[in-house]
C-alpha cells in the first residue's frame, strides 16, 4: 500500500535537463532509500515532491482515505498540512529558538516535543540554542521537529552526513521507533549504503535523471550496473 | 519567550513608559507647549512600535512608514471635515491603510531585504505624489480647518493601547511562528507556516499601527498637508527602532522619545537632527546586511 507515489516527473533548468519520467512509489510505513551519484537529481526530486519545485510534467498523488489526491505543484505549506514534511541537506533550526523550542513549534499535541526530545534521549540539551549543537543533534532536531507537527511522510536529504558510526545507528534507532510507533512513512536520500541496506525495504537507484534501478536494496546492489554506477566495482562471476 | 509567562521585564516597561506617557499627558496643561510634545511623543511612539513589530519579528523593515501614516492621517481628516463622527474617522483612515498594505504586500513582499526596503520607499514617494495632486486633497496646503479630538491624555491612552495591543500580540502563536518565518523561512514552510500570508498580515499590523499614528495626528487638528509625512518622518521611525536597540519594544520607544525632543529642541540647529537621521539610515542598512549575512 503506497503512502505516495509520483508518475513521469520530468524538471528542465535552463538547457539541463534534472529529472526525466521519473515514477516511483512510496510504501506507507516503511523506509524507502534512493541512492544515486551526486547530480544525479535526488535533492531536485525532494524539492519536487515537497513543493519546493513545480514539475514542468507529471503527476504527483498522495493517498487520501481509499482514494488519492493530486498534489502536484502544491506550496510546502499545504503540502505539510497533509502530512507531507521534509528535512534539508544543510540543517535549517531556527536560530533565535532553543532546541526544545525548535521541536515544539508546530507540535500539534502539547508537550508532544518534549516528549520526542526524551525519547531521543536529549533532553538535556533542551535548552541550548541551534549555534550550540552538534551536527547530530541538530540533525535529530530537524527530524523530531517535522514528527511533532504531523508528519506522516518524511523526506530526509542525507540526515546522517556529517555524523559518526555510533550517532548513524542512534538515528537509525530513532527513526525505526518512530516508524513502528507512529506508522512513520520515510524516504531517505543517503550516501551511507550501511544505513540504507540497514533501514530501507525498498529503495531506488537514480543516475542522470531518470530511474535506474529500483527493488530490494540486496536485490539492487547485486546488479553489477547499479555497483559500477555507485561504487565502479567490477562484478564477480 | 516561554507560553503563558507573567509579566516579562520586557512587557513590563513598555508599559510601565506608556504610563508615563499617560501621567505627562494628564499633567500638562491643555493647548500647552508641553501637552503638544507629549502627544507628538505618543504618535512618534506607536508608529516606532509598529515597525518594531514588523521588523523584528518578520524581518521587514519598511523604509516607508510615512505613507502609511498619511493614508490614516488623510482618511480620518476628510472624514472629520466632512462632519464624520470620531469612530467613522478612525475606520476610514485605518481601513484605507489596511487597503493599502494589502496592495503593496502582494506586489512587494516576494522581494527580500534591502529590495523591499526600496519598494516601501518607493511606495511612499507615490503615496506622497497622489497627496500633492489628487483633487479635493488641498495639494501643497493639504487639507485644513480639522476639527481636533485629541488632547495630551486621548494621545496617551492611544499609545497605552498600542503598547498593551503589542504586548498581547507578541504572545500570540502566530508572532512566534512568524518569528520562525523571520529565521529560515522554506524551514517553517516545510512545517505547515504559509509564509507569505504571514508576511503579508505582520505588513498589514505595522501599517495599521502607522495608519493610527496618522488617526492621531489628524486629530490634533489643524493642518494635514504632504508634508508632514516626508521621507523624514519615514526616517524617524527607522531610527526609533534601530536605535532601540530591536531588543524589547520599550527600546524604541526610548528611542523614538529621544528623536522627537531633540527635533523639537533641536529646531534652530536642525543639522543635528540630520546627523540622527544619516545613524538611523547606516543603521538600517547593517541590519539588512547583518539579516543576510546570517543567513549565509
Amino acid at each position: 500500500m503506497e503512502i505516495l507515489r509520483c508518475r513521469g516527473i520530468c524538471k528542465k533548468f535552463g538547457g539541463v535537463q534534472a529529472l526525466s519520467k521519473v515514477s516511483m512509489g512510496f510504501p506507507e510505513g516503511e523506509i524507502t532509500g534512493i541512492i544515486g551519484t551526486n547530480g544525479a537529481g535526488k535533492t531536485t526530486l525532494f524539492n519536487l515532491l515537497s513543493g519546493f519545485l513545480k514539475p514542468d510534467g507529471g503527476k504527483v498523488e498522495l493517498k487520501m482515505g481509499r482514494g488519492w489526491l493530486d498534489v502536484t505543484g502544491k506550496p510546502p505549506h499545504r503540502l505539510a498540512k497533509l502530512g507531507l514534511c521534509r528535512t534539508f541537506q544543510a540543517t535549517r533550526l531556527f536560530e533565535e529558538y532553543t532546541l526544545l523550542e525548535n521541536i515544539s513549534l508546530m507540535e500539534r499535541k502539547r508537550g508532544e516535543g518534549a516528549a520526542l526530545l526524551t525519547m531521543a534521549k536529549l533532553a538535556d540539551s533542551g535548552g541550548k540554542l541551534p549555534k550550540g549543537l552538534s551536527c547530530y543533534e541538530a540533525r535529530v532536531a530537524e527530524l523530531l521537529r517535522a514528527v511533532a507537527a504531523g508528519a506522516a511522510l518524511l523526506f530526509l536529504d542525507e540526515p546522517a552526513a556529517g555524523m559518526n558510526r555510533e550517532e548513524t545507528e542512534e538515528f537509525a534507532r530513532i527513526l525505526q521507533l518512530l516508524r513502528r510507533e507512529r506508522g512513520l512513512s520515510v524516504v531517505l536520500i543517503e550516501h551511507d549504503m550501511a544505513l540504507i541496506g540497514a533501514l530501507c525495504g525498498k529503495v531506488y537507484v537514480m543516475d542522470g535523471g531518470k530511474v535506474a534501478a529500483k527493488g530490494g536494496f540486496e536485490q539492487v546492489m547485486g546488479q553489477k550496473s547499479v555497483r559500477l554506477l555507485l561504487i565502479g566495482e567490477e562484478a564477480r562471476a | 519567550m516561554k507560553r503563558g509567562a507573567a509579566f516579562s521585564l520586557g512587557e513590563g516597561g513598555l508599559l510601565a513608559v506608556g504610563g508615563l506617557y499617560l501621567l505627562l499627558g494628564m499633567g500638562f496643561g491643555a493647548g500647552s507647549f508641553g501637552e503638544l510634545v507629549v502627544m507628538r511623543l505618543c504618535i512618534g511612539g506607536v508608529m516606532a512600535l509598529g515597525l518594531y513589530f514588523s521588523a523584528v519579528y518578520a524581518g521587514l523593515l519598511s523604509l516607508g512608514q510615512g505613507a502609511f501614516m498619511a493614508i490614516g492621517a488623510y482618511g480620518a481628516a476628510v472624514c472629520l471635515r466632512a462632519g464624520g463622527p470620531l469612530p467613522l474617522a478612525a475606520l476610514c483612515g485605518l481601513g484605507l491603510c489596511g487597503l493599502a498594505a494589502l496592495g503593496l504586500g502582494w506586489a512587494v513582499l516576494g522581494l527580500k531585504g534591502d529590495y523591499l526596503s526600496m519598494a516601501t520607499m518607493a511606495f511612499a514617494e507615490i503615496v506622497r505624489a497622489v497627496l500633492f495632486h489628487l483633487p479635493g486633497l488641498g495639494g501643497a496646503s493639504g487639507l485644513f480647518g480639522v476639527p481636533a479630538f485629541l488632547n495630551g491624555a486621548g494621545a496617551a491612552w492611544a499609545l497605552l493601547l498600542a503598547c498593551g495591543g503589542l504586548c498581547l500580540l507578541m504572545r500570540t502563536p502566530f508572532a512566534r511562528r512568524l518569528r520562525a518565518v523571520k529565521n529560515d523561512e522554506p524551514a517553517a514552510e516545510s512545517l505547515g507556516i504559509p509564509a507569505r500570508g504571514y508576511k503579508t498580515a505582520a505588513f498589514v499590523i505595522s501599517a495599521g499601527f502607522a495608519g493610527l499614528a496618522g488617526v492621531l495626528f489628524a486629530g490634533c487638528g489643524g493642518f494635514v498637508t504632504p508634508f508632514d509625512f516626508s521621507f523624514l518622518r519615514s526616517m524617524d521611525t527607522v531610527a526609533a527602532v534601530v536605535l532601540g536597540g530591536m531588543g524589547a519594544p520599550v527600546g524604541c520607544l526610548v528611542a523614538s522619545a529621544a528623536i522627537e525632543l531633540s527635533a523639537v529642541g533641536l529646531q534652530s540647529v536642525s543639522w543635528v537632527r540630520m546627523v540622527l537621521y544619516g545613524v538611523g539610515l547606516i543603521g538600517a542598512v547593517r541590519f539588512l546586511h547583518g539579516r543576510e549575512k546570517r543567513r549565509g
